[in-house]
């Protein structure tokens, strides 16, 4: 018989020639025949152990490394687990230290199984039970039964180790995955605290939000405020996105805190980085706007600011606005003053070296803004010096200039002898209001450098007492031309000249918040402080919109006594 | 000794789906090269 396979590894060998070529293998010594036949034997041999330990010692790998990820029960003991602390009082993010200890620790475990489970239960227990000659410690087997089971040692043995290096193979890409997923995911994360740092700065950028410290002494920009968490009141310094965390952190006390204004940071507790006093509620999440009052020692300014808050209120009350207080302390005070105004008496004189910013957040149509009143007292206006040391100026974004005419010289040279005597009554300011402006004018200038863009909102005060005075003309509402037949056309000229636009207008404070006050007086207290917030952007629901244009055209207003020019 | 806060369980179970996800992709990898190299 000649049979010819036509193709395939085979082709060309005739079942003649493979005949031969077995005859050849046999043709050596009998012993070579023989382990010719076992290692034939082996073969199912190897393949039954290699099918059988590889899937196993995987499992048994999967299962070790899964287990040595956890303990994942909140509450459960662990070693292993990095403590909150270093520069921040809180926990580093989990992807950013405790993920790569738990990848480290896991895979170790795993392989440490597989390592275990091929010395151990195959080399360790199954060779050598299949090698031992003994049945029990004390029974020996059969010579023939251990010659029968040694010969099959060495494919156990081979399947073995085949199928532990098949599982060895597949685990080693098992953590090669894993560790690429878990890069993957800190990759990602770390893409994330980039977007949200920038998505917060333009935010910032965009609505010309800068936070600055409203306390005496201090006054500094701050980048960031140093946040206190909620239950534990540890300080953090450096709270928002990061190594600690993209949207959230958790503190050491476990409560997590929110890192930027999209998932509430604002709300936090915030304390000013260089002088550690509190920071208003909400800063950081609206633009703020700094209004000093400038005005000589008695010229009204306290009065003013109780008159323009209960203003601001009123209209709040109205439904044009939405106004609450920043700062408790604030609330406090300006209860405290409208008690005393309630029994007849005055608000207490500032004496505050430096004055701490009366803060409010107001809400008009869309926007918002958190304005600081800075409410000096007179002497810091009186003396360069001491002018000069009012660094809030150097943030201004508009100037309240509070204007007591009664102290002019040129005013009260018309008053006849008895209105003179009123008039002193009226507690008249130390100085006159175009001193105080020359000095204001001329710093303002040198400290914030932005002088010709700031809006000015000038307020003549004790208006009352301005419409009891016959020699002086009527106190109407355009206020700038009365300024100017009064005798203050200098003034009026200079802040037409040196400021970007200005508002004229007159108050009685004492109308505003006094025993008799009038609901009149109380809406219109808030005018010039309305009208500051306006060139900021915030529009009142109800009110019109103030002109924007030019250099002083006149805006007309159905409130008598205010008159505006820019 | 300490204790497991409830953000890191959550993380460990997270990295657990993680692994769990790596483990399948390697076997079939593994597998996927194994027939390759027996058919070629």
């Amino acid at each position: 018989m000649n049979v010819t396979t036509e193709d395939g590894p085979l082709s060309g060998v005739t079942s003649e020639n493979a005949d031969e070529h077995l005859a050849a293998l046999f043709s050596g010594p009998w012993w070579a025949s023989v382990l010719l036949v076992l290692l034939v034997l082996q073969t199912p041999v190897v393949v039954y152990n290699l099918l059988r330990s590889a899937p196993v010692a995987y499992v048994r790998f999967v299962a070790s490394t899964g287990r040595a990820v956890g303990p994942w029960t909140s509450g459960a003991a662990d070693p292993r687990l990095l403590p909150p602390g270093g520069a921040q009082p809180a926990y580093r993010s989990y992807w950013a230290g405790q993920a790569w200890v738990d990848v480290v620790v896991a895979a170790r475990a795993g392989l440490v199984e597989l390592w275990r489970r091929a010395v151990d239960v195959w080399v360790r227990d199954r060779l050598m039970r299949l090698w031992s000659p003994y049945r029990t410690p004390y029974q020996l087997r059969g010579s023939g039964e251990v010659f029968f089971r040694r010969t099959f040692v060495f494919g156990v043995a081979a399947g073995a180790l085949l199928g532990t290096l098949a599982a060895a193979v597949t685990a080693v890409v098992t953590l090669v995955v894993f560790g690429t997923l878990a890069a993957a995911v800190c990759l990602g994360l770390t893409l994330a605290v980039l977007a949200v740092r920038g998505l917060d700065g333009a935010r910032l950028t965009v609505g010309r939000i800068r936070m600055k410290c409203p306390h005496p002494g201090c006054y500094r920009s701050v980048a960031l405020p140093v946040y206190r968490c909620p239950r534990c009141r540890a300080a953090h310094r450096a709270l928002r996105p990061g190594g600690y965390g993209v949207l959230r952190r958790v503190c050491g006390c476990e409560q997590r805190l929110p890192t930027g204004f999209l998932t509430g940071r604002h709300r936090l507790d915030a304390e000013c980085p260089v002088c550690s006093l509190p920071l208003p509620d909400g800063l950081g999440s609206a633009r703020l706007v700094h209004v000093p009052l400038i005005g000589g020692t008695s010229a009204g300014k306290t009065m003013l600011v109780q008159a323009m808050v209960t203003g601001l209120f009123g209209r709040a009350a109205a439904g044009e606005l939405s106004v609450r207080w920043a700062r408790d302390e604030d609330r406090r005070e300006y209860e405290h003053g409208a008690s005393r105004l309630a029994s007849g008496g005055v608000p207490a004189k500032t004496t505050a070296v430096l004055p701490t910013a009366v803060m409010l957040d107001v809400r008009g149509r869309r926007r918002r803004r958190l304005l600081y009143l800075y409410d000096p007292r007179g002497e810091n206006i009186e003396s360069a010096q001491r002018l000069r040391e009012q660094e809030y100026l150097a943030h201004a974004d508009a100037v309240l200039l509070v204007v007591d005419v009664l102290a002019d010289p040129a005013v009260t040279a018309r008053l006849t002898p008895d209105e003179r005597g009123r008039a002193a009554g009226a507690s008249p300011a130390g100085e006159s209001p175009m001193d105080t402006y020359d000095r204001l004018t001329g710093e303002l200038a040198a400290m914030s450098g932005r002088r010709r863009r700031t809006p000015v909102a000038v307020v003549v005060t004790k208006r009352d007492v301005l419409l009891d005075l016959g020699s002086l003309p009527t106190l109407d509402e355009d206020v700038a031309a009365w300024l100017r037949v009064v005798g203050l056309e200098n003034l009026v000229r200079g802040l037409e000249h040196d400021f970007g636009a200005s508002l004229f207008t007159s108050l009685s404070a004492w109308d505003a918040v006094g025993t008799s006050a009038r609901a009149g007086e109380r809406r219109r207290a808030a005018e010039p402080v309305l009208w500051l917030l306006g060139r900021s952007g915030l529009r009142p629901r109800k009110m019109r919109r103030p002109v924007a244009s030019g250099r002083i055209p006149p805006r007309p207003t159905t409130d008598p006594g205010v008159a505006e020019s820019s | 000794m300490a204790r497991v806060p409830t953000h890191v369980a959550w993380q460990r179970r997270m990295l657990l789906g993680l692994f769990g996800l790596s483990a399948a992709v390697a076997v079939v990898v593994v597998l996927s090269a194994a027939v390759l190299a027996m058919k070629g």
